[in-house]
């Protein structure tokens, strides 16, 4: 053993030396060899005990699809996505690894289905062969390109391309190995567009097209494949009303070609990119209709209605004419009914965005009068979360881009590609989840119930509790000693046996549907922590109660002016305790809590897991739930870890 | 003296003290006769009865208790439950004590492990049956990542019956076991060193001091745990309900998921009662069991009171 400034001195190689040296001439070795069994066995067991809770944490801060994947991903991360131009879309990256090696970003620019087809120019012959020594069809890749082979006899690989005309139960066919050659992608579009032309080989007049100058037929399977580009053209993008787009038309860029519109109210020469098509939903602040949008009746409207573009987006409008005899002015529709409407003035509307309807995922509703609407009420916009009114209707919007910015463009196969992603913590399902509301009760609502049984149920036991305890600690009385062991008695009864009858006791006291049975038990002791405390009060000598008797004290300020100051960590203990049973209760909620705004938190995750585990968006705010639901209960571990080990040992002591 | 005391009659003063402790001990008084006692001999009465909610009680005798018996489902419910109370408390038992035994060497780190091991114990049983539901799905789950990384295929564990239960069993384990490796610790703690040391006189080794002076110590701890884990374990409810509902075929239909059924979904006070009463005289059974056994190898220190 080195003494302590030499160690100081050491650097650790020296000191890792000498301790290996320790191990090998010690007469400690197997002291070594226990210590280093024990520890991995601990350490195991730590695994074991901790990954449940590490994978929890980790999973609330995986976006939804990522905790739904498979395989599985261990590191929370995020698709990485280019935004498009001014528009409120994000358009995914894709990770292409070129046969270098190399992987970039790219966008999808379009896809295209292509059939593989044979060229029928060189090909003299045809076989006729009986279908029952022919294997059934399998793609197969044969020089790039998937052909559906089939094999003859068991060993030749063959193709078919017609039925025998002559004999029903034929095909003809021709060896893959004399042909490999002739396959080739094409178009399904461009093959369905040429000239049909039948070509006989073999005596059998074949179904094949002129193109090219070549005569081809089109055989399957067909596949799709996608157009990537570079992804800075996203920059440009613009979203506008899909009805402007024009005739489409193909344009050759690199190896492939893409299809390109004419827009109409642009000029005549310029083509343009769809990136996507698809519908969108205009959205409007919730808080700004609110505040701004009233319920008007049929006749307080024109009868003319307009179509009007807010920041791109049709919007109904009408004339409508206060009651209050002011001037007439146009206000949009923003939820039709039938005789009201909910109306907002026009002047608003330039706060108008939208969002495509396949991100608007299961909205709530809200009424006013006759008239709902609906509300997405963990919208993200720009990071942040609007919740957002769904107003007037549904529109089909494109995003696009100037054709002369795609300068490369290439097909790839999908399977090709991956998704482009990176390391995030992603806070969204936490966000939504504070967000979520289960009826119309919004979700922080739950922690204040729960917040408001444990205080109840702490007040109730910290009340009756020392009251009792003081009492089996201080008092002589007949009967007090069978009175302690029948205390004792009731903890080694199963609790469960009084909870039928306990709750018609309740339903006969008509309290339930309210939160009274949850706590008000409490308040008449609880057999665990009256002996808790009354151990702990025996171990305060007894000479203090009887210093302030002969004072004239009564034994209730005893209780309260002597023991108790004294007692502080005997209340801790009690407070936890109760803190502890009373957050993590199920049954008794499940069973006296049937309106969702008295859901405690259990209740509230349980049933939210019920109605969501099956979909799979959900995933992040259920994770993200769950974290937030056990918070509580690991602050109050890691600070008072001490009450919680007595207390366990103290349900040791009890026999 | 108490015996003594309390034939002959009481002065005032005591009478005075008596009536002061029946104060200070009446809200637990009036507790156990409202919420325990009552409970208790009103249930063992709708046992005997056919009671639907807003009816009113009828008797029909033992008419409940027959029924029950003849019902497969509740025979399953009690083979459920007796499988899972079974298996998880001595594998709990059996891991805390040979954790604890570990940890009591003077070993760094002890109060780490203490924690990481014990911290299940206090979390929400909800949100701890979140987890574990997420952890072991089928391909995307965690587990199922892990298995697969070393070329295995799990099986669909919530899903088959033939695992379902085995995964509660070992979610069962990881939520209990960290209380009763802290019993266990202050047990061993609890062991005089003078005992260590007389052993160490008459040449025991390691070993010899494990089997001769603290596990036969420890016999009280281990009884106790077996016996509050087993009454704990066979009313096992949250657990089950929010990650299979009893399912999948009722393979995880525990007692009190059945009697949860028949109470408050079937409405159906009377036979929820009798299973109430049934599961009670099985636990006392059980632990009865337990206590006559433990005259055989529970070691008990002559110096008790």
């Amino acid at each position: 053993m080195s003494s302590l400034p030499e160690q100081g001195k050491q650097t650790i190689m020296e000191r890792l030396a000498s301790a290996w040296q320790d191990i090998f001439t010690s007469r400690s070795r197997s002291d070594v060899i226990v210590k280093t069994g024990s520890y991995t066995i601990l350490g195991f067991m730590a695994l074991f005990m901790i990954l449940p809770l590490l994978w929890l944490i980790n999973g609330s801060f995986q976006p939804a699809w990522q905790i739904n994947s498979n395989p599985v991903i261990w590191i929370p991360r995020e698709w990485l996505t280019a935004k498009a131009g001014n528009t409120n879309r994000s358009l995914l990256l894709w990770k292409l690894t070129d046969l270098d090696g190399k992987a970039a970003n790219v966008v999808q620019l379009g896809s295209r289905r292509y059939t593989a087809t044979i060229d029928l120019t060189n090909i003299t012959e045809l076989q006729s062969v009986s279908r029952s020594e022919l294997s059934e069809a399998t793609p197969q890749i044969v020089n790039w390109i998937t052909v559906n082979v089939r094999l003859w006899k068991n060993d030749q690989e063959v193709v078919a391309l017609a039925k025998d005309p002559k004999n029903a139960d034929n095909l003809m066919v021709v060896r893959v190995n004399d042909v490999s050659a002739a396959f080739s992608l094409y178009p399904l579009d461009i093959v369905n567009r040429s000239k049909a032309k039948s070509i006989t080989i073999s005596d059998v007049k074949l179904n094949g097209r002129d193109l090219d100058g070549k005569q081809i037929l089109a055989l399957g399977p067909e596949s799709e494949l996608w157009i990537v580009g570079s992804p800075e053209i996203t920059q440009q993008a613009t979203l506008i009303q899909a009805e402007r787009m024009g005739k489409k038309e193909y344009m050759d860029v690199g190896q492939t070609q893409i299809s390109v519109y004419q827009i109409a109210d642009e000029p005549a020469e310029s083509r343009f990119v769809v990136l996507v098509q698809e519908n969108w939903q205009p959205l409007m602040d919730q808080s700004l209709l609110a505040e701004k949008a009233f319920v008007v009746t049929e006749d307080q409207l024109s009868a003319e209605r307009k179509s009007e573009l807010f920041n791109g987006f049709y919007m109904t409008t009408r004339l409508f004419t206060p009651t209050d005899g002011s001037a007439p002015y146009d206000v949009a529709i923003l939820t039709p009914g039938s005789t009201e409407y909910l109306v907002i003035a026009a002047v608003e509307l330039d706060k108008l965005y939208a969002a495509p309807i396949s991100e608007l995922i299961e909205p709530g509703s809200v009424n006013i009068g006759t008239l709902t609407y609906r509300v997405q009420g963990d919208f993200e916009r720009d990071g942040k979360i609007i919740p957002s009114a769904f107003v007037g209707d549904i529109q089909d919007l494109a995003v696009i881009v100037p054709a002369e910015t795609v300068k490369d463009a290439q097909d790839v196969r999908p399977e090709e590609l991956s998704r482009s992603t990176r390391i995030h913590l992603n806070v969204s399902g936490y966000l939504k989840v504070l967000n979520l509301k289960l009826g119309d009760t919004p979700f922080y609502m739950f922690f204040v119930n729960s917040g408001y049984v444990v205080l109840m149920n702490t007040i109730g036991h910290l009340l009756s509790c020392t009251l009792v305890a003081y009492g089996f600690a201080r008092f002589r009385s007949p009967g007090k000693n069978l009175l302690f062991v029948i205390l004792l008695g009731t903890m080694m009864i199963p609790g469960t046996i009084v909870t039928l009858p306990t709750y018609l006791i309740f339903r006969d006291l008509n309290l339930l549907g309210t939160m009274v049975p949850l706590w008000i038990r409490s308040f008449f002791g609880n057999a665990f922590l009256i002996f808790v405390m009354r151990q702990f009060f025996m171990s305060i000598p007894y000479d203090l109660d009887e210093a302030a008797t002969l004072d004239g004290a009564s034994r209730l300020q005893v209780l309260w002016h002597i023991i108790l100051p004294l007692s502080k960590s005997a209340l801790a203990m009690i407070a936890i305790f109760t803190f502890w049973w009373y957050w993590n209760s199920f049954l008794d909620p499940l069973i006296y809590i049937n309106d969702q705004r008295y859901f405690t938190v259990t209740l509230a995750m349980n049933s939210f897991n019920q109605q969501y585990s099956r979909s799979a968006g959900y995933y992040d705010r259920i994770l993200a739930g769950s974290v937030l639901s056990l918070l509580p209960m690991v602050m109050i571990f890691v600070f008072a870890q001490r009450y919680f080990i007595e207390g366990i040992q103290m349900q040791g002591l009890k026999q | 003296m108490t015996a003594n005391s309390a034939k002959r009659k009481l002065t005032k003063l005591e009478q005075k003290e008596a009536l002061e402790f029946y104060l200070f001990i009446s809200p637990w008084i009036i507790g156990f006769l409202v919420f325990f006692l009552y409970p208790l001999g009103s249930s063992f009465y709708y046992s005997f009865t056919r009671y639907e909610i807003g009816g009113t009680p009828f008797w029909i005798g033992l008419e409940n208790y027959a029924r029950m018996f003849s019902d497969p489902r509740y025979l399953n419910a009690i083979a459920v439950t007796l499988k899972f109370a079974l298996i998880s408390v001595p594998g709990i038992t059996i891991l805390a004590l040979a954790l604890a035994l570990i940890l009591s060497q003077k070993l760094r780190g002890i109060n780490f492990f203490r924690s990481v091991y014990f911290m299940p114990s206090v979390m929400p049983m909800v949100a701890v049956s979140l987890t574990w539901f997420y952890v072991l799905r089928p391909e995307s789950g965690p587990l199922a990542g892990l298995l697969a990384f070393f070329g295995i295929e799990g099986p669909r564990w919530l899903g088959e019956s033939r695992w379902a239960l085995i995964a509660l069993i070992i979610i069962n384990i990881w939520l209990g076991f960290g209380g009763q490796m802290v019993i266990f610790l202050a047990g061993i703690k609890g062991i005089p060193q003078e005992l260590y040391e007389v052993a160490e006189i008459d040449g025991a080794n390691t070993w010899n001091k494990l089997w001769s002076v603290t596990i036969p110590l420890l016999t009280p701890t281990i009884f106790l745990n077996l016996v509050l884990g087993i009454i704990g374990a066979m009313q096992i409810f949250d657990v089950p309900w929010v990650m299979t509902r009893g399912g999948p075929e009722d393979s995880t239909r525990t007692y009190m998921i059945h009697l949860y059924n028949r109470g408050w979904v079937e409405i159906q006070m009377g036979s929820a009662s009798a299973m109430g009463w049934i599961l009670f005289l099985i636990i006392m059974a059980i632990t009865l069991l337990v206590i006559r056994s433990s005259a055989a190898w529970v070691y008990y220190e002559g110096e008790r009171k």
